[in-house]
């Protein structure tokens, strides 16, 4: 009875093992057991949205220094443009006053009349001498010719050094030595000619010694050549007080020398201004602004004419690339061609500007058709090593049940998108597994998302 | 007073001698059950082995060396229910054919208790024509192979239209000859009087079947439904034949061959699960078993 018992309940343990078994069977492997979502490997170009920094870029612009600023130093007044405006030529930029103008004013004019004053003493204190002579004039034209003949004869040993050639000191050699080279025989006939016209004169003002005609005494030809020094300078402030008068005109109302973008004022209101620096920079007027992105790290060929949209407050622009190219900084960057829907949707080139940095999508597109694979589905198990798994459906399995495992299988990535990565394998049709629940290892049994 | 009581058996035990001859017997006959018992031991055994250690010792299947001892695994590296795992969660297929062996013996069976013991009472016990001819034809049936009539059943079965379904495998057991034989032997053997005095307390023939024949034949009841339990789990050729088309509704018994080739690494744990229900009966039924034999007149 014992063993009858026994038998019985070892049955019905069995048949309640079975039974829980087959009723909990398919709910302990979906718990036990990783789900995958299975997809499936594409051809194709891969395409990639990238978010872009852009910033407004003009390609050619001009940097303006006020030259006059340097000999006289002006205080900006008043700042009238903001960098994006457009301005025609002859706008006024800013205003501003000479820091030092009376002061120098004053200087000039004192130097003016103290040397007029000495004019008119020496004038008084050699009345009786002539005021002019023209021994004196031949003197002036001595030291002019000499002057000449220097320079000359300096062009023509620069000229023949460029073309290793040392001209000879006998300056009668230096038309043998320069024959065949035109450049250098015109250089070296002037030197010549200037020489001769030099010792003419030369000889001519100690001839004039022996003119009883044309010579003076030499206190009139001291008096005559003091004078002519003494009016030399009086000229030289007199135009100083011209061009200082010219600078506050100038310096007073600053204007745009052309037309174009105003890409940057580098002063502001109050603002001391010496003239060391650019004062403003401005676009040319040909030139339309555009977009320029820095792709140095972007390891991607992107082509000219691909999509970029522009996103505002007010919606969106689309809009091309115009080109990607190396600068001369080293860096690469591409360039979108900024249009006025654009610069509307974004409130104008001086928001933009102010703004610093505009946010674009590029719709990238790669030039090859290689195989695409999601992102998530593809990992890296360092140094530049990347796998996927792939699906391998077990059909003909323990009693024909058909179960799925993953198979680790190596991959060479071209290149990775935000959503898409391009490997170089052959995988088109190849089922893979990707967005995993849990962990996965090489060989394990997955299940498939049921959604 | 213990010691009173003890001395007498003792002094028995002392006079119980055992003869060599029996000795030799006793260890014959015991290392005949070692031996017939060691593959259901091992079946056990192996079968809490992991998968490795049983996949790496299978691949000696068909590889052996005939100069070397073969090597006899003991104890697992890492004793693992993996196998059991695998069997009754990962792969539902096994449990799915089990329950159609469960479904096919208990139809089977069912049917059986229905109709043996009834054709056996009728052969046994009543005076018809061509009774003997009915019976002859039962003992020929019971001796001549599935072979033999696996033909006329498939051309019977596909007139009835049942072929390439369950009913194909159930019904024609229902009508097994050798329990028909072995029942109406032992119901041969029952006295007269018992029936008869059933039927002076106005008992019919159908109510002396069921009050009278079938309680005294309980012992060769108990039997028939242990043999018939085996034949059913273990049958073989009859799915294979008459559900050749319809893998999902065979029995394990014919997919377990499958099991051993796919599945190595669990083919113990399956083995093990399916001597089980088999183990059972046959603990249950035991003692009707003997008795049944001894009393049936096929001792």
């Amino acid at each position: 009875m014992k063993l009858k018992k026994f038998a019985l309940r070892g049955l019905i343990a069995l048949a309640v093992i079975v039974a829980l078994c087959m009723f909990f069977a398919n709910t302990v492997l979906t718990i036990t057991t990783p789900k995958v979502q299975i997809v499936q490997a594409s051809r194709g170009r891969l395409e990639q949205k990238m978010k872009l920094d852009t910033q407004v870029y003009f390609p050619n612009t001009t940097d303006y220094t006020l030259a006059d600023a340097t000999k006289s130093a002006i205080t900006v007044d008043k700042v009238y443009v903001k960098p994006g405006h457009h301005v025609d030529k002859g706008e006024t930029l800013f205003t501003a006053v000479l820091t030092d103008y009376d002061k120098d004013w004053k200087d000039l004019q004192g130097k003016y009349a103290e040397k007029a004053k000495a004019l008119m003493d020496k004038d008084v204190e050699n009345r009786r001498f002539a005021r002019n002579s023209t021994q004196n004039d031949m003197y002036d034209a001595v030291l002019d010719v000499q002057w000449k003949a220097v320079v000359a004869e300096q062009n023509a040993h620069t000229l023949a050094y460029q073309q290793n050639i040392t001209l000879d000191a006998d300056s009668s050699k230096w038309e043998a030595q320069a024959a065949g080279k035109a450049d250098l025989l015109k250089a070296v006939k002037a030197a010549t000619d200037a020489e001769a016209a030099y010792q003419k004169a030369y000889d001519d003002f100690f001839a004039s010694f022996d003119n009883t005609k044309i010579r003076v005494r030499n206190a009139t030809f001291k008096f005559i050549n003091e004078r002519r020094a003494i009016i030399k300078e009086m000229n030289g402030f007199s135009d100083d007080l011209t061009a200082l008068a010219e600078r506050k005109i100038s310096l007073s109302t600053v204007t745009a020398p052309q037309a174009g973008y105003v890409v940057a004022v580098n002063v502001k209101s109050g603002d001391s201004y010496d003239g060391k620096k650019a004062a403003f920079t401005l676009s040319g007027d040909e030139d339309a602004p555009v977009l320029r992105a820095d792709v140095t790290s972007l390891n991607k060929a992107v082509a000219d004419g691909a999509k970029v949209e522009v996103a505002g407050d007010y919606g969106s622009e689309k809009t091309t690339v115009e080109k990607t190219e190396l600068d001369t900084d080293g860096k690469k960057y591409l360039y979108v061609t900024l249009t006025s829907d654009i610069i509307t949707l974004k409130g104008g080139i001086t928001r933009m500007l102010a703004d610093g940095t505009v946010n674009v999508t590029l719709s990238y597109r790669a030039k090859d058709s290689t195989t695409l694979l999601p992102a998530s589905a593809v990992r890296n198990e360092g140094e530049g090593k990347d796998y996927v798994y792939m699906i391998q459906r077990n059909g003909s399995g323990f009693l024909g049940s058909s179960s799925m495992t993953v198979v680790k299988t190596s991959v060479d990535v071209i290149e990775r998108g935000d959503t898409m990565v391009s490997v170089r394998q052959q995988l088109d049709y190849q089922e893979i597994a990707d967005r995993e629940d849990r962990a996965l290892k090489d060989g394990c049994t997955v299940m498939e998302y049921v959604e | 007073m213990t010691q009173q009581t003890l001395r007498p058996a003792r002094a028995m035990k002392r006079h119980r001698r055992i003869r060599p001859g029996q000795a030799v017997a006793v260890v014959f006959l015991t290392l005949m059950a070692v031996l017939i018992l060691l593959p259901i031991v091992f079946t056990f055994l192996y079968s809490f082995f992991p998968k490795s250690e049983m996949e790496a010792y299978l691949k000696l299947r068909g590889n052996y060396d005939a100069t070397k001892w073969m090597d006899v695994l003991i104890s697992p590296k890492v004793a693992s229910v993996r196998q059991y795992y695998k069997i009754l969660i990962e792969e539902p297929q096994y449990l799915k054919l089990f329950v159609n062996s469960v479904v096919y013996t208990a139809a089977i069976l069912l049917g059986q208790a229905a109709v043996v013991p009834l054709m056996a009472y009728a052969l046994s016990r009543f005076q018809f024509k061509g009774r003997d001819a009915l019976f002859f034809v039962i003992l020929m049936l019971m001796v001549l192979p599935f072979q033999v009539t696996m033909v006329p059943s498939v051309i019977s079965l596909r007139f009835m239209g049942i072929m390439e379904t369950p009913w194909a495998v159930i019904l024609p057991m229902w009508f097994s000859p050798f329990y028909i034989f072995l029942i109406r032997q032992f119901m041969m053997g029952l006295p007269n009087e018992l029936l008869e005095a059933g039927m002076m307390d106005g008992a019919g023939p159908l109510r002396c079947y069921l009050h009278v024949v079938i309680p005294v034949c309980r012992p060769i009841l108990g039997a028939a439904v242990a043999l018939s339990f085996a034949d059913c789990w273990n049958m073989v050729e009859q799915p294979l034949v008459y559900l050749a088309n319809r893998a999902g509704d065979q029995p394990l018994s014919v997919m377990f061959n499958q099991i051993s080739i796919d599945g190595a690494d669990v083919a113990f744990a399956g083995a093990a699960l399916y001597i089980l229900p088999a183990l059972f009966v046959y603990f249950y039924f035991q003692e009707d078993i003997l008795l049944g034999v001894t009393l049936s007149e096929l001792k």
